[in-house]
């Protein structure tokens, strides 16, 4: 049965790729118009560039894919005279699709990944990456976000089934608009409710970890990382066992 | 290939197997289904005229409580020797006596006398036994 | 063999599924008739698992519905359920990965008798096509038990005649069918059983040929009045109609006959009824036998 979801990753992949294929085409060529490109890295006496901004960076990839995967699970809804009439419990389905989903997210941020280093080596800067303290808990923090994401994308659209597209575009303007609720001096009872409502939004995890002058949200980035990806599975844990337990309406 | 004509009508409301029955009694009445002929498999006459096995084997079933066919396993059915002469007789006869009491019934609800039926019975047998033998 | 008894779903305040008790025997084929709303797809439901009923017990060949049981179970839903951006060929690749039991030859003997393109998404297919890739989907793993929910809903005579022929086959074959349709001429000839369904209630049910050999009208025309109608056995109603009347035998018709001649009665015929009669007459008002 997870088929069908490895058929609907690998088409979201297609796209992404194509995408993301297209504007570092695009972007190297603008870069090589003129020649080699040569690029001064003048700010600083000693320039350099963490690997961990460019995971971070390439994080954008499983982060746009998580949303539009998580809705697979939920869409089966409609499909249930296929689904729910296949000799395989409803668990197993369910946890076949997550994984091929985790695959996918997974994949995305690999490709992206390449890209981006792929661009960073092609127009000479490669030389001033540095590979910081702490990078691979924040190569978990930032993957565990999109890990977040989808979890919590799978969970509401298993609550509420049939409104997959609309929770998956909802999830976006939740994201981007949460931090700057945050950011308004409302009264401190109401103040406190939006900073906590970034405690559920992935992208508070990522956008924490940069200067730090005004912190979303507190605590370390392994504290950070482990907090993305409990929230993330135990999401995924609940949705699946709501949806083998899900009633078709009348 | 079944080897006569049949043709049942669902639509109708006479059971199905009580149809397909007198079909079959009727082919052996008038010939078509001869002593010792095969009759086709249960499944293949279902399919042929888009009915139902269980109906197509509940007149095989009865046919051959009458003795009118022989069913051995594995080799069909068959339209048996010695009931077969009989058989026909009485298919005949079934089919005859349905038919006139049906007349009957009505001609005696519609008030025709005792003696107008029998005229009327009578004169219908001379005119389509003229010139036979009692 | 599928056994139902005692099925009972209601919603909110609605009993969709009121105390519903039904055995098809293997090789049989029963219809399950009603108007829209007597709660015919509600039952299917329950049976398949997709809600869970409130009473009433269900059993596939003895045993209770399991994933397993999907391996001999074969579903048609009302509405064709396809995948639209998945061709014909992908919704088999489908079945081929998870029913052991997928014959790739009768499917692609399927796709044949149906004239499907198999590389055509589903989106792409006519409503009739939809309904036929629906059937493929249901029967390509040449299920034992069979559930089908109006599966000749707009298909054209010709392949509503190739679904008769399937069901014929299938059921020639040992399997057990639950079919529901509106369209009686197709239950007529497939169908060996039926059942009413109206309100969320079977209202009549049995064998077929059973049903058409008892429900009889028996019609007779009285001069100057209708007398009293008393001591009849066997008859289950009487309609009037000027001067005639028509009763509403089940079963033996010689002594309604010869009763109604008693009193009087003229041009005495024994009408039959067909399984249209039966169906308008469980599911009008007022008219349950």
């Amino acid at each position: 049965m997870e088929y069908v979801e490895l058929l609907r990753a690998r088409r979201a992949l297609i796209w992404y790729g194509a995408i993301l294929f297209s504007c570092v085409a695009l972007g190297l060529a603008l870069a090589f118009k003129d020649g080699p490109p040569r690029i001064q890295m003048s700010h600083a006496s000693n320039p350099m560039i963490p690997v961990q901004y460019l995971l971070a960076g390439a994080a954008f990839g499983p982060l746009i894919l998580a949303a539009f995967l998580a809705v697979g699970l939920d869409a089966e809804y409609k499909t249930v005279a296929i689904t729910w009439t296949r000799p395989i419990s409803r668990l197993a389905i369910a946890i076949r699709y997550v994984a091929v989903d985790g695959g996918a997210l997974l994949a995305a941020w690999v490709l992206t990944l390449v890209a981006v280093f792929a661009v960073v080596f092609a127009i000479g800067i490669g030389k001033y990456l540095v590979i910081g303290p702490q990078v691979g808990t924040f190569g978990l923090l930032v993957f565990g976000a999109a890990v977040m994401w989808y979890g919590l994308v799978v969970l509401v659209t298993t609550l509420l089934p049939g409104r997959g597209n609309a929770i998956a575009g909802g999830s976006w303007g939740y994201a981007l608009i949460v931090p700057g609720l945050a950011s308004i001096p409302f009264p401190p009872l109401l103040h406190q409710a939006m900073v906590a409502l970034n405690y559920l939004n992935p992208m508070a995890y990522i956008g924490n970890q940069g200067s730090g002058s005004h912190p979303l949200i507190i605590g370390t980035i392994p504290q950070h990382a482990i907090a993305t990806w409990l929230i993330g599975l135990a999401a995924v844990a609940i949705a699946t066992q709501v949806w083998t337990k899900r009633e078709v309406p009348a | 290939m079944p080897p006569a004509f049949f043709s049942v009508d669902p639509h109708r409301g006479v059971p199905l197997y009580a149809q397909l029955t007198d079909q079959i009694k009727r082919a052996i009445a008038v010939g078509a289904l001869g002593a010792g002929e095969r009759l086709p498999t249960v499944k293949a006459l279902a399919h042929e005229l888009k009915l139902n096995a269980n109906t197509v084997a509940r007149v095989y079933r009865e046919l051959e409580r009458d003795g009118i066919i022989a069913s051995t396993p594995g080799r069909g059915s068959f339209v048996r020797e010695n009931g077969a002469v009989g058989e026909m007789r009485r298919a005949a006869t079934d089919t005859a006596t349905r038919a006139v009491n049906d007349a009957v019934r009505e001609a005696r609800s519609l008030d025709v006398t005792h003696d107008e039926i029998s005229a009327i019975v009578n004169a219908s047998i001379a005119r389509w036994y003229s010139g036979e033998e009692k | 063999m599928i056994a139902i008894s005692g099925l009972t779903k209601r919603y909110q305040d609605v009993l969709a599924v009121d105390d519903v008790s039904l055995e098809i025997p293997s090789g049989s084929v029963c219809g399950l008739l009603g108007r829209n709303g007597a709660g015919k797809t509600t039952a299917f439901k329950c049976l398949l698992g997709f809600t869970r009923p409130d009473a009433g017990e269900i059993r596939f060949d003895g045993e209770p519905l399991t994933p397993a049981t999907f391996l001999k179970l074969g579903y048609c839903p009302e509405r064709p359920q396809l995948y639209g951006w998945l061709t014909v060929a992908q919704h088999l690749e489908i079945v081929r990965r998870t029913q052991p039991g997928y014959d790739a030859a009768r499917a692609k003997e399927l796709i044949g008798t149906f004239r499907l393109d198999a590389r055509k998404k589903a989106k792409r297919l006519s409503k009739g096509q939809q309904t036929a890739l629906s059937l493929i989907v249901a029967l390509a793993h040449k299920p034992s038990l069979l559930i089908l929910d109006e599966p000749a809903s707009g298909l054209d005579p010709v392949m509503q005649r190739a679904v008769l022929d399937l069901l014929i086959d299938a059921a020639t074959a040992g399997s057990t069918i639950l079919i529901s349709s509106h369209q009686i001429g197709q239950i007529e000839r497939a169908a060996d059983r039926v059942a009413i369904m109206r309100d969320g209630r079977i209202v009549l049910a049995g064998e077929l040929d059973d049903l058409r050999a008892g429900a009889k009208i028996v019609e007779a025309t009285f001069e100057g009045a209708i007398p009293a109608l008393d001591g009849f056995a066997g008859v289950s109603r009487f309609e009037r109609a000027g001067l005639t009347v028509r009763a509403f035998a089940n079963g033996e018709t010689d002594a309604v006959a010869r009763h109604l001649g008693e009193l009087g009665g003229r041009g005495v015929r024994v009408l039959d009824r067909n399984l249209e009669d039966l169906f308008l007459d469980a599911v009008s008002d007022g008219g349950t036998p």
